[in-house]
């Protein structure tokens, strides 16, 4: 059913086990005939040497019992007796012009001609093969000495036979590694490729509405364990992102049906009858100014959204903080007056950030406005921070009713209110968007509060480099 | 400026609902209206001029207020334009008004909101150039001197002050609205806080109102404020109060 989607990985498999095999026969084809040449030629070398060792004998035989054609005759004999019977070793002798003198073993009953560089004495020692009858060739030297030319011949059955024996292993043994490495590489590529299978597999089954499943993990820590890691932790993400999302959509749905059908009431029953004119127009201000309220709470949620959206990095520049913020302190100075709040400004960090400037105004401020909000009259507001090494910490510190550590991760919930206090209407999103406009510049806000005795909000950013 | 009978806009949206009503408004409110539904329409009427003032939506069929304006533009109308979208993102107003746009509103908006931008629209084009000294009633600010008199008596102002009473005189007489104030006193990083104007407003007014008879710094309810001689009975100022009122 799946087998064009399944087709992808055999292909891959197959690839990787005739690549591998197509290396090793290429490989091993080359050891092999270069260990054969090798062989033959140390072989031929061997025969060579034992060659040059018996001539060199003979002619000593020659210098020695040259004028005695029957001692000659008679150590010629003894040392084709002596030698290996295997070897078949054949002894010639002749005359320096080339005329034989006596002949021993294989060479007694067929001769080789002496080439004509030794006959001519253009060269002293010549090697050369030669049949003198057997499956197997025969090797031959001719050599040439004041007293003589003497030859030796043996018959190379020992030595052809070895070099014919490694061939046929290499002939049998080469296709059979061949084989048996093809099928370890293509089980090996099976091993390695499954695992692969097994991620596009999951991969595939999760779609936005199991996204809680992961990929299966080795645990070995190897390059397919992190890619299955890096997978799952893209699926969190999504999964989170989602999750967000839909919590969000459904929570801003819920938010504003509140108001709508305050708004629907208030419509429906103003038309139910006749009303004075001065009932209609309380009425419609009325509208107006739940609309009003509606409004804001929708800007508010775009807003969060965006941040939430994350920070465009093209809109990144360098932000003086301690500008920024004075500026932001110097807006709701009076906010604090007028709320018998003191607001103290204290050290401010001289570094900049990277980022928005407006997110960055529209963060203290949400900071700064909701802590002078839940500050009653005669309290005190700082701001104040200080540049780390590679960071910012700014705080807003206030002397208000502080937040139960039950309720301290909620006051970033979107539209969680602080207790209830219908007196301090607000969009229940300034914490919210806080937090999500710290996250998109990198960073982070904390909340330290004990109640009775005020709270802390910190917010950390990554400094701009340099 | 003779702005009451005599201003004509186009109007392009596409929502019949918003068409109907805010053509009414405009229309009640002195300005003759003409309307388009879509971005080709609303290019040839422009095209054709004799507007003062064109008011785009963003999000039209045929042709988006973008595109219209861009291509009014390059055929050389100098119009005055302002969008109005419920695209209020910041690189989307940051478009419209490299685009040549004047203002650029988000939906939803007051109606007297959109008023008073579109007469300070109006008014700036008419090319009064800022100048160094403003003077309403018995209060004098010199811009180059940065220095605020009330009756002759000098009055201290904080920067920020300064630059809101700067801004009120500037327009003295017309209304402006909390948005518009904190767009051109703070910048748009402190949009969300226009509520807040009031505060400052307050503290302004202490300084300047509070101690003499004339009150020179009106609230106008649901939109904003204006600078203003009431006791000299100016043909405008009551108008608009009276507009403001309904909200």
């Amino acid at each position: 059913m799946d087998s064009p989607r399944r087709r992808r990985p055999l292909r891959l498999q197959t690839r990787w086990t005739l690549r591998h095999g197509a290396a090793l026969l290429i490989a091993v084809t080359v050891f092999g005939l270069y260990a054969y040449g090798r062989i033959a030629r140390r072989m031929e070398q061997d025969a060579q040497l034992l060659l040059e060792l018996q001539v060199n004998q003979v002619l000593a035989d020659l210098d020695r019992h040259g004028a005695d054609p029957s001692a000659l005759t008679a150590a010629v004999q003894a040392r084709a007796v002596a030698a290996d019977p295997g070897l078949k070793l054949g002894i010639a002798v002749f005359t320096p012009d080339g005329r034989p003198r006596a002949a021993e073993g294989s060479l007694a009953k067929r001769s080789v001609p002496i080439p004509a560089e030794v006959l001519r004495g253009a060269d002293p020692q010549v090697f050369g093969a030669a049949h003198l009858g057997g499956k197997y060739g025969w090797r031959v030297v001719t050599q040439r000495s004041p007293a003589g030319i003497a030859q030796v011949a043996v018959y190379a059955r020992s030595f052809e036979r070895n070099v014919q024996y490694v061939g046929r292993i290499f002939l049998v043994a080469i296709p059979a590694v061949i084989v048996l490495s093809g099928l370890a590489g293509w089980w090996l590529a099976r091993t390695s490729l499954r695992p692969i299978a097994e991620i596009a597999a999951t991969a595939r089954r999760i779609s936005g509405a199991n996204l809680d499943e992961r990929v299966p993990r080795s645990g070995t820590g190897d390059e397919l364990d992190r890619l299955a890691a890096t997978l799952n932790d893209t699926f969190a993400r999504l999964q989170h992102s989602l999750e967000r999302t839909r919590g969000f959509a459904g929570d801003a749905a819920h938010e504003l049906r509140t108001p709508l059908a305050a708004l629907r009431s208030q419509i429906e029953v103003t038309l139910e009858k006749e009303r004075t004119h001065d009932e209609y127009r309380s009425a419609l201000a009325g509208v107006s100014g739940e609309v009003e309220r509606m409004a804001l709470s929708v800007q508010a949620m775009l807003r969060l959204a965006r941040s939430e959206a994350g920070l465009d990095p093209a809109r990144r520049v360098d932000v003086p903080l301690a500008t920024l913020l004075a500026e932001v302190a110097g807006f709701f100075e009076p906010v604090a007056e007028d709320h018998g709040v003191i607001l103290r400004v204290g050290p401010l960090p001289d570094a900049t950030v990277p980022g928005d400037p407006e997110w960055l105004h529209q963060l203290f401020a949400n900071l700064l406005h909701n802590a002078i909000r839940y500050t009653p009259a005669g309290g005190v507001v700082s701001l104040d921070g200080e540049a780390r090494a590679d960071e910012v910490a700014v705080h807003v510190r206030d002397t208000g009713p502080g937040i139960p550590p039950e309720e301290q991760d909620r006051v970033f919930e979107r539209f969680h209110r602080g207790g209830t206090r219908p007196d301090r209407p607000g969009t229940g999103l300034g914490l919210p968007i806080a937090r999500e406009i710290a996250r998109a510049h990198g960073g982070a806000i904390e909340l330290a509060s004990e109640p009775g005795r005020g709270a802390t909000f910190t917010v950390r950013l990554p400094r701009s480099p340099g | 400026m003779t702005e009451r009978g005599a201003m004509k806009v186009l109007y392009v949206e596409d929502d019949p609902v918003a068409r109907e009503y805010i053509q009414k408004g405009l229309r009640e409110n002195g300005f003759r209206v003409d309307v388009a539904e879509d971005g080709e329409r609303g290019l040839a009427l422009a095209q054709a001029g004799g507007y003062d003032l064109l008011l785009l939506d963003v999000n039209l069929p045929a042709r988006d207020g973008f595109e219209l304006l861009q291509r009014l533009r390059e055929s050389g109308v100098r119009t005055p334009a302002l969008f109005l979208s419920a695209r209020g993102d910041v690189s989307d107003r940051v478009r419209g008004l490299d685009l040549g746009a004047d203002d650029y509103l988000a939906k939803p908006f007051a109606f007297a909101e959109l008023l008073a931008r579109m007469r300070a629209v109006v008014r700036r084009h008419a090319g009064d150039a800022a100048p160094a000294r403003y003077s309403v009633a018995g209060l004098e600010l010199d811009v180059r001197r940065h220095s605020v008199h009330r009756d002759g008596q000098l009055v201290e102002l904080t920067p920020k002050e300064f630059q809101l009473l700067e801004y009120l005189m500037r327009h003295a007489g017309h209304v402006v609205s909390r948005t518009m104030i904190t767009e051109k006193v703070w910048g748009h990083g402190f949009e969300t806080y226009s509520n807040l104007i009031d505060v400052h407003m307050n503290h302004l007014r202490r300084k300047i109102d509070r101690d003499y008879e004339t009150k020179l710094l009106h609230t106008v309810k649901g939109v904003g404020y204006v600078l203003d001689d009431r006791s000299a009975a100016g043909a405008s100022a009551p108008a608009e109060e009276d507009g403001a009122e309904r909200g």
